[in-house]
């Protein structure tokens, strides 16, 4: 059984113009111990999915239907009580905005406590002991002066590092990160990238890893689901994606050609893929990402594919997921 | 925070003297002249030369004809006043009032103590209600009560508060007779100054003033209240703080509260100096015997030192307001006590 198991999951929000179907019918999987990258552009719903698990949406959002089973408990149907329980205790997030993401107006020390106390019942003296353990196991310099200190004294990989500290206080199972990294410097980012692949090393925590770059994804997970428009238009092992598979949804293609690699000869421009996510209410008939996809045909824009599994351990949601014959054909 | 708070008394002293000098300026373009005043009685008696050489007489030893500096600081306090003492502002000596003919102090001290007294009244009054009803609605947000709220409020906001006190008297005064319609206490009443029944007497007759008072500024504050929380838990550490686990009543009531409160701080003052401005229109409304009404009352009849000593009230009141609210500040905001 899997840690954590998505299955079908709809959600959406309501707004003045309609009905935003922001996730529809996503599926996937987080085994133990292991990393899940979830990639996909600006916009495909990463973020919606993910919060979805700890139903942390915007007023707005609601789950339609859908089943999330964490260690085999469905926690769709759990009461706002139960959800305190598991929230940061077993499930923990980081977030993509270091800079905001800290309340500015109270200490390290008071933040990273929180969970301690909450979840384990510490006395604020002993959460504080916990504390110092904690920014020393994300390697933080002078603990002591740190947690004595405000967000804005830190700069922004201090800062994330104060968020993963909060974040694996409670020792959680599974560790979503939301573009931790995006928004620090290429330095930063490596280190930050490092730090979270040595926890997950010494803790055994599993982590779902939602990103737009797929290089990160690369450099980070054991599986990957690739997301389009609310969807989930690829699950596969990492190794598959990035090794020279058979098989492949024409958007992994393109997200793909699109990551700078070294052996990238510096006059050649990177191709992006042309063209636009569409708005979320005004969806293609037929497969989503045909207006973009430059194998799409006749049937592609009224009929759409289902996620089939194309081999063992990965599905792909194409009609043509066969690289060599799509080529041949395109 | 010691640093700041040092600063910021550095600051308000600066602000003190250069505003009094400009009011002082200011208020010298009046064209009163007290020498003429003085002599006034005396100019039928008086030959022509001889009113003229007793004028300029007057004038110099009253020091009218000495430099604009030299009689702010004499009428500050700073150096020596023409009797060859101290006795300005600082030694608490507000000037003389030419319109009732005694010291300015015992004219405005019996004034000052009842604005002080219902404005703070108001304010206490105004924030007790508007700040958990701004912080309810916030979390409410979009839901009946908090449309009702929001309705009501932009109807109390843009009444003129004279308006609102005519609307109040109607029904409080001539409706339910629960109220005096005015004045500052009961007409020959037997009571003993500063005994049980004269604070009950006060009470009595500043009650409608001041529900008036905090009636119209409930609108605004309410509005601001609300739209300060609603900023606040729509940030990304409120998403942070629900994501570890944190109960909602600890989400709103700490983690957004606190940060909700420093825009609100910044705005009290504004509010409290609003708070006052109103009152001036409201002792008239209600013919109680505070500054607002004073104040008018000088300056119909260009009482010149009169009306300085109260400006120089109203100048104390906001800069004593502003330095207590950038100490709230400092406590509040660790970005603004503790540097890098
Ligand atoms: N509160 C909301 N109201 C309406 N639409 C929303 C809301 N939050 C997210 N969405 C929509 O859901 C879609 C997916 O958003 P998101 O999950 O944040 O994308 P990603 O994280 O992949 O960049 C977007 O089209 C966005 O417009
Ligand atoms: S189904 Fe057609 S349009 Fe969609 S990805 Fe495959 S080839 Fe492209
Ligand atoms: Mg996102």
């Amino acid at each position: 059984m899997s840690l954590l198991e998505v299955r079908d999951l709809n959600t959406f929000f309501r707004t003045k113009h309609g009905i935003v179907k922001a996730v529809n019918g996503v599926s996937y999987t987080v085994e133990a111990g292991k990393t899940l990258g979830i990639v996909g552009e600006s916009g495909s719903g990463k973020t919606v999915s993910a919060m979805s698990i700890l139903q942390l949406l915007d007023t707005n959002g609601f789950i339609e239907s859908g089943s999330i089973k964490f260690d085999g408990r469905e926690l769709t149907t759990l009461t706002r009580r139960e959800m305190y329980e598991i929230r940061g205790n077993d499930i923990s997030v980081i977030f993509q905005e270091p800079m905001t993401s800290l309340n500015p107006v109270f200490t390290v020390e008071r933040q990273v406590s929180e969970p301690f106390m909450v979840h384990q019942g510490l006395s604020k003296r002993e959460a504080a002991l916990r504390v110092l353990d904690m920014l020393r196991d994300v390697r933080i310099p002078n603990p002591e002066v740190v947690t004595k200190q405000y967000p804005h004294q830190l700069s922004g990989g201090m800062r994330q590092r104060v968020m993963i500290a909060m974040a694996l206080a409670c020792r959680p199972r599974i560790l979503i990160a939301d573009e931790p990294s995006t928004a620090l410097d290429v330095t930063i980012q490596a280190q930050i990238l490092k730090l979270m692949n040595d926890l997950q090393e010494e803790k055994g925590t599993s982590i779902m890893f939602i990103t737009h770059d797929l290089g990160v994804v690369c450099q980070m997970a054991d599986d990957v689901a690739v997301m389009y428009c609310g969807q989930v238009v690829e699950m596969a092992p990492a190794r598959t994606i990035f090794g020279k598979p058979q098989f492949s949804h024409p958007y992994t293609e393109g997200l793909l050609f699109s990551i700078p690699r070294l052996d990238t000869p510096s006059d050649v421009r990177l191709e992006a893929i042309p063209g636009a996510v569409p708005h979320p209410l005004k969806l293609p008939d037929g497969c989503k990402f045909a207006p973009r996809c430059k194998y799409a045909t006749e049937r592609c824009k009224v009929e759409e594919p289902e996620l089939v599994e194309v081999q063992p351990g990965q599905g792909v949601r194409c009609f043509y997921p066969d690289l060599k014959e799509r080529r041949k054909d395109g | 925070m010691g640093k700041y708070v040092l600063k910021r008394l550095v600051y308000i002293v600066i602000v003190f003297f250069v505003i009094s000098f400009l009011m002082y300026a200011l208020y010298n373009l009046i064209p009163t002249d007290p020498a003429r005043a003085q002599l006034e009685p005396m100019r039928q008696q008086l030959k022509p030369e001889e009113y003229i050489r007793m004028y300029k007489q007057l004038r110099k030893e009253m020091g009218l004809d000495d430099h604009l500096v030299i009689r702010y600081a004499r009428w500050m306090g700073i150096i020596k006043g023409l009797k060859g003492k101290f006795d300005g502002l600082l030694q608490g000596n507000f000037g003389y009032s030419q319109t009732f003919k005694k010291p300015v102090v015992q004219q405005i001290s019996e004034p000052m103590k009842n604005t002080i007294f219902i404005n703070i009244f108001a304010t206490i009054a105004a924030l007790g209600i508007t700040l958990p009803l701004g912080v309810y609605c916030a979390v409410h947000k979009g839901k009946k009560f908090d449309t009702t709220v929001q309705t009501m409020s932009i109807l109390g906001y843009s009444l003129p508060i004279f308006i609102i006190s005519l609307i109040f008297m109607y029904f409080f005064v001539v409706r339910w007779g629960i109220f005096p319609l005015m004045g500052s206490k009961t007409p020959n009443a037997t009571y003993e100054p500063g005994s049980w029944e004269a604070f009950v007497d006060k009470v009595y007759h500043i009650a409608l003033p001041v529900i008036v008072m905090t009636f119209a500024s409930l609108g605004g504050m309410t509005r601001y209240v609300r739209s300060s929380m609603i900023e606040a838990l729509g940030t990304d550490y409120i998403r942070t703080a629900r994501a570890k686990g944190l109960r909602e009543k600890v989400v709103i009531y700490s983690h957004a509260w606190r940060n909700a409160l420093l825009p609100i701080i910044t705005s009290i003052l504004a509010w409290f100096l609003g708070i006052f401005g109103g009152s001036v229109i409201i002792e008239n409304t209600f013919s109680l015997n505070g500054m607002g009404k004073l104040y008018w009352t000088g300056l119909n009849t260009l009482d010149f030192e009169l009306v300085l000593a109260i400006q120089m009230f109203y100048t104390v009141v906001s800069l004593i307001g502003s330095l207590l609210i950038d100490l709230s500040y400092g406590i509040v905001d660790p970005r603004v006590r503790v540097n890098k």
